[in-house]
């Protein structure tokens, strides 16, 4: 956001609502002054901003602003102690409880917890400055749930690269380093299959495609993908099925456009079922395109059936 | 839930290119903060992004368990009182249950054999001459009720039962406590029979001595089918009248001596009624056998017996006539002992109310017994008519009335 005209939009309705936003923040308690949580806000309101934003957009953004956790974040960033302790008060436990929830364990959990400390506290130093992750804290969220989001970020990230560590490990240990790699499969001559799978995907809305990602590949509850979603159980669960039917409609129409016989279609499209030997779970952990190690040990833990995830490849 | 095709879960693996969502966005997308446009982007790349989408279902906040105190209900059995008084009376009625069991099988047994062996002698008896000396004067079907009769009553001890049933026959048979009489005369159809024997007809199906006011039983069932069954305290009777035969003999002479009319061959099961008294007081009256029951409500008809008693008692006129008004105001008393022979039915009820039927039960007299301005108290827990003219009840307050003259005038002992 380099725009001039767009900084000045900003800084003209942090201006307007300056006052409002202010009161709201209660930025004095923590040390902030009306000038420096200004600044905060105008730097919130220039990452977010693009030059099509208007400026009631911008208003609304702002009024939208959790200002007081932000304000609460910022001092803390700054070594406010009394914002650190009122940090600390409100949010220790519960990121604790947070991080044993997403880790399922105790030890993991307070290793958890206490690395996003660390990181929210600034351990590393820039130009004399500590670098507190706090001050990525935008206020478009609450503060609580930015904290979980982070906690489930610094979970993920740290799976991943456990379970890369483990996979090399028990590879080595069983060999499968030395194994022959697995033919390869043979390409598919009639590709039509997936052609029109692929098209039927295109157009789903992103809500549509996420609900059936979210249930068919991550093995996520009708009650989860709710809550993700911000719908009604019945809701996700209605989406469902009607996807599911309309997604097998639409193929077989693909696929008798593409000159396959009714019959034929819809023989292809379960006699796939029955030859894809696709682990979708292993699978979903490839969040890049697989390299020739992964996927060997992709299609290795494909053939042993339900051997356990930690064999397959992951890339960074 | 339909499945989808393992072809779309494949092609559905297909992973985001686009940069991943910084934490301020995934939290505002998750706490719906995000403005339209930015929220469809934003699930675009979840669409694509397994990683974001397990980072959202992590990042979720935990379920708070909604606490509504309305609804929440303490058990009433929780109160320790109830708790284990339903234990306590769980417990009585088990022991209740058991005992009664008990006795009905150890009443049961000698009862069926003696059963058996009095419907080999009863074919025998049916082929000799009656010896009964006044069937042409009686109904057929009052003869073979009152030619044998099955008594029941409560007891607590069948000991106590066995003595006292026998020394009040006895004592019935002698009449010296005969009380001056009382006529009823609802209940003259038993005189029309006085020469039916006492010997070896009574039957005490239950004891008769109340040792307290409530006895523990609570229904009890008669069979009234007095030609066939033959108990223990007639045999004992036997056996004192005939000291010298041996046990079979008794047993033989006993029912020989039982006029066995030739009409009893003409008595049915299902002519003869059985009856019981329910837990509630009631009486029900079974025609097959005890299979169905029907409720015999015993409506306070105060008959001719009623007030030929008012006539006689004097003093204790008063007290019957309130107590008639209590019956009718309370057209259900509460029956405590039965005595049933054939279609002739006794039964006491609390208060110390006598109810007699010769109609098996569909029509009813009441009569409140005294003696000498003496009322009848307590409640009649016992009734017993080892046969047609002897009679004996026995009250709560263990009182012992007899009768010798078919219930027509009742004394006190």
């Amino acid at each position: 956001m380099s725009n001039p005209n767009q900084n000045c939009a900003v800084q003209s309705v942090v201006e307007e609502l300056r006052a409002e936003l202010l009161a709201k923040s209660e930025c004095e308690k923590f040390g902030l002054t009306s000038e420096s949580f200004a600044a905060i806000l105008i730097s919130v309101g220039e990452k977010y901003a693009t030059p099509a934003t208007s400026e009631s957009e911008l208003k609304t953004f702002f009024l939208a602003l959790r200002v007081d956790d932000l304000a609460l974040a910022r001092a803390c960033a700054a070594g406010n102690n009394p914002a650190w302790e009122v940090f600390l008060t409100r949010f220790r436990e519960k990121l604790y409880q947070s991080a044993l929830r997403i880790a399922r364990q105790d030890t993991g959990a307070r290793e958890l917890a206490d690395t996003l400390y660390a990181d929210l506290y600034g351990t590393t130093l820039r130009d004399g400055q500590r670098i507190s992750k706090l001050n990525s804290y935008s206020g478009r969220g609450s503060l609580e749930g930015w904290l979980r989001t982070v906690l489930a970020q610094e979970y993920v990230n740290r799976y991943r690269r456990t379970k890369r560590f483990v996979s090399l490990e028990e590879e080595s240990e069983g060999g499968i380093q030395f194994r022959a790699p697995e033919p390869e499969p043979e390409p598919v001559a009639d590709n039509r299959l997936a052609l029109a799978t692929d098209e039927a995907l295109a157009f789903l809305p992103g809500e549509d495609r996420t609900v059936l990602s979210a249930y068919f590949l991550d093995g996520r509850t009708l009650a989860e993908i709710a809550r993700m979603l911000g719908v009604h159980e019945s809701t996700i669960s209605r989406k469902i099925d009607r996807l599911a039917k309309s997604l097998r409609k639409q193929i077989i129409a693909g696929l008798v456009r593409r000159g396959m016989a009714r019959r034929q279609a819809e023989e292809a499209l379960d006699v796939d079922v029955r030859d894809l030997a696709i682990d979708i779970r292993r699978s979903l952990a490839q969040e890049s395109l697989p390299s020739t190690f992964s996927k060997r040990s992709a299609d290795t833990s494909v053939q042993a059936g339900t051997e356990a995830g930690s064999k397959v490849g992951l890339n960074p | 839930m339909q499945q989808l095709p393992q072809i779309v879960k494949v092609r559905l693996q297909q992973t985001a290119r686009s940069e991943h969502p910084d934490a301020d966005a995934l939290t505002a997308f998750a706490e719906r903060s995000l403005p339209n446009l930015e929220r469809s982007v934003v699930m675009e790349h979840l669409a694509r992004c397994g990683e974001c989408r397990e980072v959202l279902a992590l990042a979720l906040p935990e379920i708070e368990e909604v606490v509504m105190p309305a609804l929440v209900r303490r058990p009433w059995l929780s109160m320790p009182a109830l708790r284990w008084g339903a234990i306590a009376a769980s417990l009585i009625v088990v022991l209740s249950v058991g005992i009664v069991r008990y006795r009905q099988g150890r009443g049961t047994a000698p009862r069926t054999a003696a059963l058996m062996q009095g419907r080999r002698e009863l074919t025998v008896n049916n082929r000799q001459p009656a010896v009964h000396t006044t069937d042409a004067q009686v109904p057929a079907n009052a003869v073979a009720t009152s030619a044998l009769r099955n008594t029941i009553a409560r007891t607590d001890a069948k000991k106590d039962r066995k003595t006292n049933s026998g020394g009040s026959i006895r004592n019935a048979d002698g009449g010296p406590r005969l009380a001056r009489p009382l006529p009823l005369p609802g209940v003259n159809a038993l005189n029309s029979a006085p020469g039916l024997s006492a010997a070896g007809a009574s039957v005490f199906a239950q004891g008769a001595q109340p040792s307290s006011p409530m006895p523990a039983q609570t229904t009890v069932e008669v069979a009234s089918a007095s030609a066939l069954v033959q108990t223990e305290q007639s045999q004992l009777e036997v056996q004192q009248s005939l000291p010298g035969q041996s046990p079979e003999d008794h047993a033989v002479v006993a029912r020989a001596k039982a006029p066995v009319p030739q009409s009893m061959g003409a008595l049915t099961a299902a002519s003869i009624p059985r009856w019981t008294i329910t837990s509630a007081g009631g009486l029900q009256r079974s025609y097959d056998q005890g299979k169905t029951w029907q409720d015999i409500p015993i409506a306070a008809a105060s008959g001719p017996a009623s007030a030929a008693l008012q006539a006689e008692l004097g003093a204790g006129y008063a007290r019957h006539a309130t107590l008639s008004k209590k019956q009718s105001s309370n057209p259900s008393p509460l029956i405590r002992a039965i005595s049933a022979s054939g279609l002739e039915i006794w039964a006491g009820a609390a208060g110390g109310v006598l109810y007699h039927s010769v109609d098996g039960g569909d029509h009813w007299t009441s009569a409140i017994l005294s003696e000498a301005g003496n009322l009848l108290t307590g409640d009649i827990v016992s009734i017993d008519f080892p046969d047609s003219v002897h009679g004996k009840l026995v009250t709560s307050t263990l009182e012992t009335w007899i009768t010798a003259d078919g219930g027509q005038h009742w004394s006190r002992q």
